[in-house]
């Protein structure tokens, strides 16, 4: 996974260069990684070192809280598939 | 004299079944009321204490309960790289600091004031200064917190902490047996040298360690890395630099994988053996001390809860997070826990002020229970106003909270 997100931001699918992704270790629970979308929200993943994930928004109200949200396995696959869609990336 | 042996064994395992079943009534009872249970284990040893029990002042428990501590530092290690130590003691020192300074006086002072030895209030200052890793890091989990812009921060401060106490128990355990603050400064010397060691061995040379341990069977995992740790600990314990801190160097020099399935296979024996430390230093308190500390252990946790809020707001403020942030870093730091416990027990087993454990105990159980309920407070409190709301937030594709 560390290797697919760089520091580039260049996953971000249709905005070339916008909102780095920034990684940011949390010792003892994993990895943080999040960016700023062009409303100025922050969006990301935190993946725990035991493998889990939770997906993150950051909270309009409050810029330094996030909603989180676990995703298991197949949730990361159907959460990839929604995104692809209409992006031409989609398999359908 | 078979049939005596055997009634005996049948009374020690019945004795012993019925207490860790109370432990395991507790450790339900805390996950319903989404509590700490260290809490509940000290209050069933409280309870069991007035009992008188036989099997448990033996020397299974207390060996049990020795072995607990040396786990439960050896999967705190176990948690963190040397390169996440090396990275928070870069980025977060002066936070680090700031913690020390406020919450380690404010237990001494007490200590002094309660006409203590300066010995024991030096207990007292730890007891006051190290907040509990295991509540907080559940905590952030469980509120949801990970993602937070101040959790950094907050876990910097847990880091730095158990990082401090690889000087402070070496400190404490010299001092405790009588060699004064020359040979103490020596063992601080060793532990230092040790730490800097493990710390540069990993950082250069990656998981050597880790291939001695590592093995496709599980049960070769578990006992390579249980008989490790226990020679690494009682190393360190025979040159005062006191056996926790050498299983917590071991937790650090492991990781990666092999790091990750030993805290999996070890942590049922840390959760058991730990239980029983818990209820072991409980056991040994009178429940009428237990009164008489009272109202100092509620000033002191409402003035040292103060303190803790303080530190994360530095902390919070420091990584540029907003008031709300730093509130919530604050509140979370609050509960005190395991290893305000662990350096209490130093002081009973050296036999150093009665009031000591009971102090202790009260003071864990009041911000044990309080802190979870504390932290989730900036939560409850109503949103601002988007208009007020920092530049951040502005964007018209507002996420309201429910």
């Amino acid at each position: 996974m560390a290797g697919l997100v760089g520091r580039s931001g260049g996953n971000c699918l249709s905005v070339p260069d916008f909102g780095e992704i920034e990684e940011t270790p949390l010792p003892g629970v994993g990895v943080r990684y999040d960016f700023t979308t062009e409303q100025g929200n922050r969006l990301g993943i935190v993946v725990h070192d035991s493998g889990e994930r939770e997906l993150l928004i950051c909270d309009a109200a409050d810029p330094d809280a996030a909603r989180t949200l676990p995703l298991a396995q197949r949730d990361l696959v159907r959460l990839r598939e929604v995104l692809a869609i209409g992006t031409g990336d989609s398999d359908r | 004299m078979l049939a005596a042996v055997g009634s005996e064994t049948a009374r020690a395992y019945l004795e012993l079944g019925a207490v860790i079943l109370a432990l395991g009534l507790g450790a339900r009872l805390s996950s319903r009321l989404e509590l700490s249970p260290i809490g509940l284990y000290l209050l069933i040893g409280l309870v069991l204490g007035s009992l008188d029990i036989p099997q448990l002042s033996g020397d299974f428990v207390e060996f049990a309960a020795s072995l607990g501590v040396i786990l439960l530092l050896f999967l705190l290690g176990l948690e963190y790289t040397a390169q996440e130590l090396a990275e928070n003691l870069r980025r977060f020192l002066p936070v680090g600091i700031a913690d020390a300074a406020l919450n380690f006086p404010p237990g001494v002072a007490f200590g002094l004031l309660l006409g203590w030895e300066p010995l024991a209030a030096v207990l007292l200052g730890g007891v006051t200064w190290v907040s509990s890793s295991g509540i907080v890091a559940k905590a952030l989990g469980d509120l949801g917190r990970l993602g937070n812009r101040e959790t950094p921060a907050v876990l910097a401060v847990l880091v730095l902490e158990d990082l401090a106490m690889t000087l402070y128990l070496p400190l404490i355990a010299s001092l405790l047996v009588g060699g004064g603050l020359l040979a103490a400064l020596g063992s601080v010397a060793a532990a230092l040298s040790a730490a800097a060691v493990v710390l540069v061995l990993a950082l250069r040379y990656g998981s050597v360690v880790g291939r001695l341990v590592e093995h496709r069977s599980e049960e070769a995992v578990l006992l390579t890395a249980l008989g490790l740790v226990l020679i690494v600990a009682g190393i360190a314990e025979k040159l005062q630099v006191s056996a926790g801190v050498g299983a917590f160097l071991v937790g650090i020099a492991l990781s990666g994988e092999v790091a990750h399935r030993t805290r999996a296979l070890l942590a049922p024996i840390r959760d058991f053996n730990a239980a029983l430390f818990f209820l072991f230093f409980a056991l040994q308190i009178d429940t009428r001390a237990l009164l008489d500390v009272a109202a100092p252990a509620l000033v002191l946790a409402v003035a040292t809860a103060g303190t803790k809020i303080a530190t994360g707001w530095l902390g919070a403020a420091r990584a540029g997070v907003g008031r709300r942030g730093r509130a919530r870093a604050g509140l979370t730091l609050v509960p005190r826990g395991e290893f305000s416990i662990v350096i209490a027990g130093l002081g009973v087993g050296a036999g150093l002020e009665p009031q000591l454990a009971p102090l202790a105990a009260a003071y864990v159980l009041v911000l044990a229970l309080a802190g979870p309920v504390l932290m989730r407070f900036p939560d409850a409190l109503p949103a601002l106003p988007a208009r007020f709301a920092p530049d951040g937030a502005r964007g018209p594709s507002t996420l309201r909270r429910p």
